[in-house]
C-alpha cells in the first residue's frame, strides 16, 4: 500500500493507491505501513502516520484528501518523517542485531527534532479554536472559564 | 469526494515536547486550549524543558538600554532574527524606575528573568511572561544616626540548590559629619534577598572589599555565581565573586594580561556558561579585542580580534561568535571575526548610552502580577516621538 502526496496548489493532497510507485514529484514518498507499529518508540510520526492512515481507512481510500489547513512544508516533513521511520523499521527486521549501526538511531534523532520544529513552526501562529481543530483536543473550559483565561492572557492575542 | 478535516493527532508527552519548543506568547495563548495544558504549563517539568530547549538552541533575545538625561534609560526590544537585521520591535520604558539612578538594571538576565533598581525600589521582571514583581523594602537594621542611606552594584542569581531566585547589593550607611562639612566615611552593609523568603537578611561580606568600575560592564552573572570587579583599598583589583547557592563571597585574581586596568578597561560576560573578561584599549581610533575565559580555576586566552576601525566597546556575543560592537558614532554594528565583516544595523546615533541585555524566553514565575503601565509601557513608538507628544500634551 502506498501513499502519493502531491501539490495541486491549494496545499497537499493525500493520495492511497496501490501498485508501482512513480517518483514524479521531490516530495512524493513511499510508504508501507505494515512496517510502522502503533505506540512502541516511534514517536510523534508513528501518531501523524496514523492519523494519516485512519483518514484513509475511514472511507477516503483513492480519493484525495486536502488538507487545507496544513502548509506543503509540513506535510511534506511528514512524509518524509514516515518515510524514515518505515527504512528504519525495515532495517531492523532485516538486520536485527548490528551493534555498530548507532548511524541511523542519531539520524533518527536529528531528525525528529527538525520535524518538531516544523510543527512548532505550524502551530505558533495559531489561535486555539484553530489549534483544537487541527490537533483535535476537546475544549473542557466553559465559556466563562474561557473568557476568564483568555482575559488573564489577552496582550498574548495582540 | 468526501471532504475530510483536516487534524493530526499526536500522543499527549510528544505534544508537550513540540509545544515546549514554542514562544511564550503562544504558549499563554494555548492555555485557552484546554484545561490540562494550561495547567501543564505551570509545571516545573515543562517550565524547565521550555527553558532548556531556548538554551540549547541559543534562542535569546535582545534588549537594547538607552540613557536619555531627561527621561532616564528605555529599552528597545529586538528581532532576534538576523535575517531582519534586528529591527526594533518594541520600545520599552519604565515610569517608575526611569527618573533615578543611571543604571536602572542588573545588566545581566537570569532564567530569562530581569532584576530592575533605582535608588529606593527593586523589581524582577520577566519580559516574556510580563510578570512584574515589586521586591519589598529591606527591615535590615541600619547603624545608629545614619544620614542617609545608598544601595549598590546589584547582583542577581539563581540558586539551583534550593530552586531560589536571590538579589545582593551593597549598602553604603553615610553619617553627617557637620564640622568637616563632607560626608564621613561610608559604613557598609551587604544584603541579600530570596524569592522564597520574600525577604531580606544581613550577610557577612569579605572586610574593606568592594566592587568598582563601570556598574555596567563589570558585573556578570555566569551560572550560579555573580561576579564584580573589585578592590581592596587601593590596592590592585580582582573580581569578587557570590555563590548564589552558599551565600558567600570569595575572590579571583584578573587574568594577567600584562596591561593595566585604566588604559584596557575589561567587560566581564557570559562565554557559553564560563566567566569571560573582554579586554579592549580604552583609546584610539582602532581597537583589538581579547577575550579571557575562566575554565577550571585558571584563565586563558581564547580570543584574539585584531584592529577594528570606528568602533568603541564589545556589546556582547551574537549567536555564532559574531560580536556586538558599538561604534564610534553611537551606531549599532555586528562584527564577525570569521570573515572579518562589520555589519550596521540600522541608526542608532547621537544615544548618550548604549548596552545590550541578552535574555532567554521563560516561563519561570516570579510571584508578582501581570505588568502595569505605571511599571512598563510598551509602544511602538520611538522615545522621540513620545517627548514631541509630551510636548504638545497629548500625553
Amino acid at each position: 500500500m502506498l501513499i502519493f502526496l502531491f501539490d495541486r496548489g491549494q496545499g497537499f493532497r493525500v493520495r492511497k493507491i496501490d501498485g508501482v510507485v512513480d517518483f514524479e514529484e521531490d516530495y512524493v514518498a513511499e510508504l508501507r505501513w505494515r512496517h510502522i507499529r502503533g505506540g512502541g518508540s516511534g514517536g510523534g510520526g508513528v501518531a501523524l502516520w496514523q492519523t494519516i492512515k485512519h483518514m484513509i481507512e475511514d472511507g477516503c481510500a483513492d480519493t484525495e484528501i486536502p488538507l487545507p489547513n496544513v502548509n506543503s512544508q509540513t506535510l511534506s516533513k511528514v512524509l518524509e518523517y514516515c518515510k524514515k521511520h518505515v527504512e528504519a523499521a525495515a532495517d531492523k527486521e532485516t538486520e536485527p542485531e548490528d551493534d555498530k549501526e548507532t548511524e541511523p538511531e542519531d539520524d533518527m534523532k536529528a531528525w525528529d527534532t527538525d520535524f518538531m520544529k516544523t510543527v512548532a513552526d505550524m502551530m505558533k501562529g495559531k489561535s486555539p479554536e484553530e489549534f483544537r481543530k487541527t490537533f483535535n483536543i476537546k475544549n473542557d473550559y466553559t465559556p466563562e472559564e474561557e473568557a476568564e483565561v483568555k482575559k488573564e492572557n489577552q496582550w498574548a492575542f495582540e | 469526494m468526501q471532504r475530510w478535516r483536516s487534524r493530526i493527532e499526536l500522543p499527549e508527552p510528544v505534544l508537550m515536547d513540540i509545544l515546549s519548543k514554542l514562544p511564550v506568547k503562544s504558549l499563554k495563548r494555548f492555555r485557552c486550549v484546554c484545561k490540562s495544558w494550561s495547567s501543564s504549563f505551570q509545571t516545573s517539568y515543562f517550565i524547565t524543558k521550555h527553558h532548556q530547549n531556548n538554551l540549547a538552541n541559543n534562542n535569546f533575545n535582545l534588549f537594547i538600554k538607552f540613557l536619555r538625561n531627561t527621561y532616564g534609560s528605555y529599552f528597545l526590544d529586538l528581532s532576534s532574527e538576523k535575517v531582519e537585521n534586528f529591527l526594533v520591535v518594541e520600545n520599552i520604558h519604565f515610569p517608575s524606575l526611569s527618573n533615578s539612578g543611571y543604571f536602572p538594571i542588573v545588566p545581566c538576565s537570569c532564567n530569562g528573568i530581569l532584576c530592575l533598581y533605582n535608588a529606593v525600589n527593586v523589581a524582577l521582571w520577566n519580559p516574556s511572561t510580563r510578570e512584574f514583581k515589586t521586591i519589598p523594602p529591606s527591615t535590615i537594621k541600619r547603624p545608629a544616626d545614619v544620614h542617609s542611606t545608598e544601595f549598590d552594584c546589584l547582583g542577581f542569581g539563581f540558586d539551583s540548590i534550593t530552586d531560589d531566585y536571590k538579589v545582593v547589593r551593597f549598602v553604603s550607611n553615610y553619617f553627617e559629619d557637620m564640622d568637616a562639612e563632607i560626608f564621613s566615611k561610608p559604613v557598609c552593609q551587604v544584603e541579600l534577598y530570596s524569592l522564597k523568603s520574600d525577604s531580606w537578611t544581613e550577610i557577612p561580606s569579605i572586610p574593606g572589599v568592594l566592587p568598582c568600575g563601570i556598574p555596567w560592564s563589570r558585573h556578570y552573572y555566569v551560572n550560579g555565581f555573580y561576579y564584580w570587579q573589585a578592590a581592596k583599598g587601593n590596592s590592585e583589583c580582582f573580581i569578587l565573586s557570590f555563590d548564589m547557592a552558599n551565600e558567600k563571597f570569595s575572590t579571583l585574581p584578573l587574568p594577567n594580561v600584562g596591561r593595566s586596568l585604566a588604559q584596557y578597561p575589561m567587560q566581564l560576560l557570559d562565554f557559553n556558561g564560563w566567566l569571560g573578561a573582554m579586554y579592549y584599549p580604552w583609546e584610539g581610533a582602532e581597537k583589538s579585542f581579547e577575550l579571557w575565559v575562566m575554565m577550571n580555576g585558571s584563565w586563558s586566552r581564547k580570543l584574539t580580534i585584531e584592529p577594528i576601525p570606528q568602533v568603541e566597546r564589545p556589546l556582547g556575543f551574537w549567536k555564532n561568535g559574531e560580536l556586538f560592537l558599538l561604534s564610534l558614532s553611537g551606531e549599532l554594528v555586528l562584527f564577525d571575526p570569521a570573515n572579518r565583516q562589520l555589519k550596521k544595523l540600522g541608526n542608532h546615533a547621537n544615544r548618550n548610552l548604549l548596552f545590550l541585555i541578552k535574555y532567554f524566553e521563560s516561563l519561570v514565575p516570579i510571584g508578582g502580577s501581570l505588568e502595569q503601565d505605571e511599571q512598563i509601557i510598551r509602544s511602538p513608538m520611538e522615545l522621540t516621538d513620545v517627548e514631541d507628544e509630551e510636548k504638545r500634551g497629548n500625553i
